[in-house]
């Protein structure tokens, strides 16, 4: 039984990292762009298309998002900060031209409010796991720890359970 | 004098669709009241009648949805929704697309697509649960009278133009795409067939059985099944996205997509938690508060969708009953919890929790980030209408808010996906934990060292991936271990896989839909963290490189339509110097409407996409083409089928519950 148990882990841990590192294999594509090309990038999914609401200037086709695209690659082989940038914008068209509101003012409580209500969220799941163990009746448990934990016990378990409707299945795919 | 006749069809087959319409209504306000009036008065006459009654409405409704295609087919541009809806260019087979494009037509398609779900859910309720279904009719009767009402007297779409037009004004051209037939009409029914499952739960806490669980079965399978609907709906949007839209992505975090997510999170912890009480006997009282929850978000997406405050690219053009479906939100919600609270006695667990190290109260912290992640994207969604009416300043909060926000949570929920599974139910400890946690602790902390040796070097990428390994490998791992117990008592390796899985379809379709989030996962996070764009101004014969890809600019061909003018320009690619042949995309530009639409061309392979968007083609044939790689891409719509199948595998019925029927009871007895 040992036996088997280290032939299963060994060949399952083989198999899966194998499958797994198949996959992400592919990950590896990872093109050199300087930093000035991935500050504009990541600037241009911060601002919005004033014209098409909800959608950013990176993924907007208008006319005027690529010219918004062109203007922040200036700015920014002109030395702007990244700040300086965004500030520019919303003077010009208001806040609303950020996809991500401003963490002052009054745009500081959609940063806030998330948290919170993570927070309270955990809070009163830790408050209400704690009160329905508490309040568990001692009945008589049962110590089925083992039982329930070995997984191969139980697939054993079902496997004579079912031989009988196995078998009548086998017969029945037969036909 | 055959004209007239065929004119007299025309608007004789409208005047059928309006009196089928209100029979409609007629008959669904009977079933409402003849099952509420037929339960308190223990009339079983009252009771059946509007369950037999509320069987006709989808034929009635059938009828309007017949007329109203009829007159798409047809031009008959005397109905205002077909005018607006559609001209005489429009090719044929958008008739069916055009039915549900503008805000009446997807009310009727909505109330329709329930009308027949309702009736089969009360076909499978019938029998099983007797007295529950009574009130489920009544539930489901009100609902459809809602929609009727709605459409009789605010935007029906088979309401007739006082002066009849030569020519309809059209669909929008964004709409005339493949994605259209399919993506709208299933997300719509996974929307609306949310109220089923709610109907049912509803028709327990009002019959007073919620302490029975002899309901669970039938409604994991309705909450599965719509959760299905939805999930396939959602990500059906996201692929027209990233083939139609140009701009690379799938998921922008737009209020209308958030108004799908939400509903779907909820229903998520909710086919959950309802395993925890098929199981156990507990999380009664949960499981219902979910479930409200999940009627709750969608009709708040009904909201949003119809002229709600948030403006979004889904959004029905100006349309001002979004209130309506507030207030209709709001009275059900209201109703619900009044209901919950009247019927709570019934609801105790026949079980408690034994231990916090249980699958129980993983499945319940798992329960909890999914309501966080609905409740902050709520937040995201409808905080610009704080800061407009509160601030008085417009904002807008976009997808790098909700990137950094709900990415974390659900990352921790793929986490627990990994965790709860291998856990046994009711009782464990931490050396148990650790224990099964082993080999998935050992493979995620293996992949990241290999990833890194591989070139990636994102720390959130290395964790996400990680992650994304410990549900993986225990996956895996069940299902060799499990599959070498049958094999060693003699049945090859095939059959002992299958039978394995068949021996418990709920977990094992669980685990194929798990494999299926990781694949989504591991799409979202590939793509997200090493997507790679880049501009060119090219003109016909320029060529250039990308990575390992190169690609020469050859030409651009202008096509005139009678409503468009196309633009297609050809590029020759090759990877390696091994061809990949010819990649067309093109860009689109309707003069009546101003509007133009840009069609990517993608190369998709497991590994990698490289798509190519024209963003700008000038008169001299120079143009700005962006260039995308977005890795992994491909795994996300592979989600989908895997999904599909596991959730099909999950709720198929097995030998035990077939044919195991309780005799239908009267009321009186």
């Amino acid at each position: 039984m040992i036996h088997f148990e280290i032939n299963t882990r060994k060949s399952s841990e083989v198999i899966s990292v194998i499958f797994l590192a198949l996959i992400f294999f592919s990950c590896t594509v990872q093109l050199e762009q300087n930093d000035e090309i991935k500050r504009s990038h990541s600037l241009n999914k911060e601002i919005m298309c004033p014209v098409c609401p909800g959608e950013s200037i990176d993924q907007s086709q208008n006319p005027l998002a690529i010219q918004m695209r062109n203007l922040i690659s200036e700015k920014i082989e002109l030395g702007w900060s990244d700040e300086k940038i965004k500030d520019f914008f919303v003077d010009r068209y208001g806040p609303r031209v950020l996809l991500a509101p401003p963490s002052q003012g009054f745009g500081l409580w959609a940063w806030i409010i998330p948290p919170i209500i993570l927070v309270f969220s955990l809070t009163l799941f830790l408050y209400v796991l704690r009160r329905m163990f508490l309040s568990k009746d001692h009945l008589a448990v049962i110590d089925d720890d083992k039982e329930q934990s070995n997984y191969a016990k139980r697939v054993t378990k079902s496997l004579e359970a079912h031989v009988r409707s196995v078998n009548d299945m086998e017969r029945k795919i037969g036909d | 004098m055959f004209a007239v006749l065929m004119i007299w069809r025309e608007k004789l087959a409208i005047d059928l669709g309006n009196i089928a319409l209100v029979i409609a209504m007629i008959v669904s306000i009977y079933a409402m009241l003849g099952s509420f009036l037929g339960i308190s008065r223990r009339s079983d006459v009252l009771v059946m009648s509007a369950r037999y009654l509320f069987f006709t409405i989808p034929i009635f409704l059938l009828l309007s949805a017949v007329a109203l295609v009829y007159a798409f087919v047809r031009h008959d541009f005397s109905v205002r929704y077909v005018a607006e809806n559609s001209n005489l260019a429009m090719p044929s087979e958008y008739a069916w697309v055009a039915f549900y494009a503008g805000n009446s037509g997807s009310l009727l398609f909505l109330v329709l697509v329930f009308s027949v779900l309702a009736t089969i859910a009360i076909l499978t309720l019938r029998r099983k649960l007797p007295i529950v279904s009574h009130y489920s009719v009544g539930i489901m009767a009100f609902v459809v009278t809602f929609f009727v009402f709605v459409m009789l007297f605010f935007a029906n779409p088979l309401e007739r133009l006082p002066i009849t037009p030569s020519d309809g004004q059209g669909i929008n051209p964004l709409l005339i795409h493949f994605g259209m037939f399919i993506h709208p009409p299933v997300l719509m029914t996974g929307l609306v067939s949310i109220t089923i499952p709610f109907s049912i739960s509803m028709g327990v806490l009002m019959a007073g059985q919620g302490g029975e669980d002899s309901w669970i079965d039938i409604g994991r399978i309705w909450a599965m099944l719509s959760w299905l609907v939805l999930t396939l709906g959602l990500l059906m949007g996201s692929w027209w996205a990233y083939t139609i839209l140009g701009w690379g992505g799938y998921w922008a975090w737009d209020p209308v997509e958030n108004s799908g997510l939400m509903p779907w999170l909820i229903l998520t912890a909710f086919v959950h938690s309802i395993m925890v009480q098929k199981r156990r006997g507990m999380f009664r009282m949960w499981n219902m508060i979910l479930i409200i929850l999940a009627f709750s978000m969608a009709q708040l997406g009904m909201f949003i969708n119809r002229g709600g405050p948030v403006p979004s690219v889904h959004s029905f053009a100006q349309s001002s009953m979004g209130w309506l479906f507030l207030g209709f939100m709001v009275f059900t919600f209201l109703i619900s919890i009044a209901i919950f609270c009247f019927r709570v006695d019934t609801l105790k667990s026949s079980a408690k929790l034994d231990s916090i190290v249980s699958r129980e109260s993983v499945f319940l912290f798992q329960n909890v980030l999914f309501i966080v992640v609905a409740l902050v994207t709520l937040w995201g969604t409808i905080f610009p209408v704080f800061s407009e009416t509160i601030d008085d300043t417009v904002m807008t909060i976009g997808r790098p808010f909700f990137d950094q926000v709900n990415g974390p949570i659900l990352l921790a929920i793929i986490l627990f996906m990994g965790i709860g599974p291998l856990l046994p139910w009711r009782k464990s400890r931490f050396k148990v934990l650790l224990n099964v946690l082993k080999l998935p602790l050992l493979v995620a902390v293996l992949l990241p060292i290999i990833l890194l040796f591989l070139g990636i070097t994102n720390p959130l990428a290395l964790v996400a991936f990680s992650i994304c390994s410990i549900s993986a490998t225990g996956i895996f791992y069940e299902w060799i271990k499990g599959t070498r117990v049958r094999h060693r008592h003699g049945e090859n390796w095939v059959s002992a896989f299958l039978r394995l899985l068949l021996g418990n379809r709920p977990r094992y379709g669980g685990y194929i839909i798990h494999l299926g989030i990781v694949m989504l996962a591991i799409g979202v996070v590939g793509s997200s963290f090493y997507d790679f764009q880049k501009d060119f101004v090219m003109s016909p014969g320029d060529s250039s490189e990308v990575g390992d890809y190169s690609f020469k600019y050859l030409d651009v061909e202008t096509k005139q339509f009678s409503d468009r003018e196309e633009q297609i320009a050809r590029f020759e690619v090759s990877k390696n110097s091994d061809s990949i042949g010819i990649m067309s995309p093109f860009r689109s530009f309707y003069p009546e409407k101003r509007i133009s639409a840009t069609r990517g061309a993608i190369h998709s392979t497991l590994v990698e996409d490289f798509y190519i968007v024209a963003s700008e083609i000038s008169e001299n044939k120079q143009g700005v083409f962006r260039i995308y790689i977005n890795p992994l891409v491909w795994w996300m719509w592979l989600a989908g089928p895997i999904i599909f199948l596991g959730a099909i595998f999950a709720i198929s019925p097995s030998k035990i519950t077939l044919g195991k029927r309780v005799k239908e009871n009267s009321l009186v007895s």
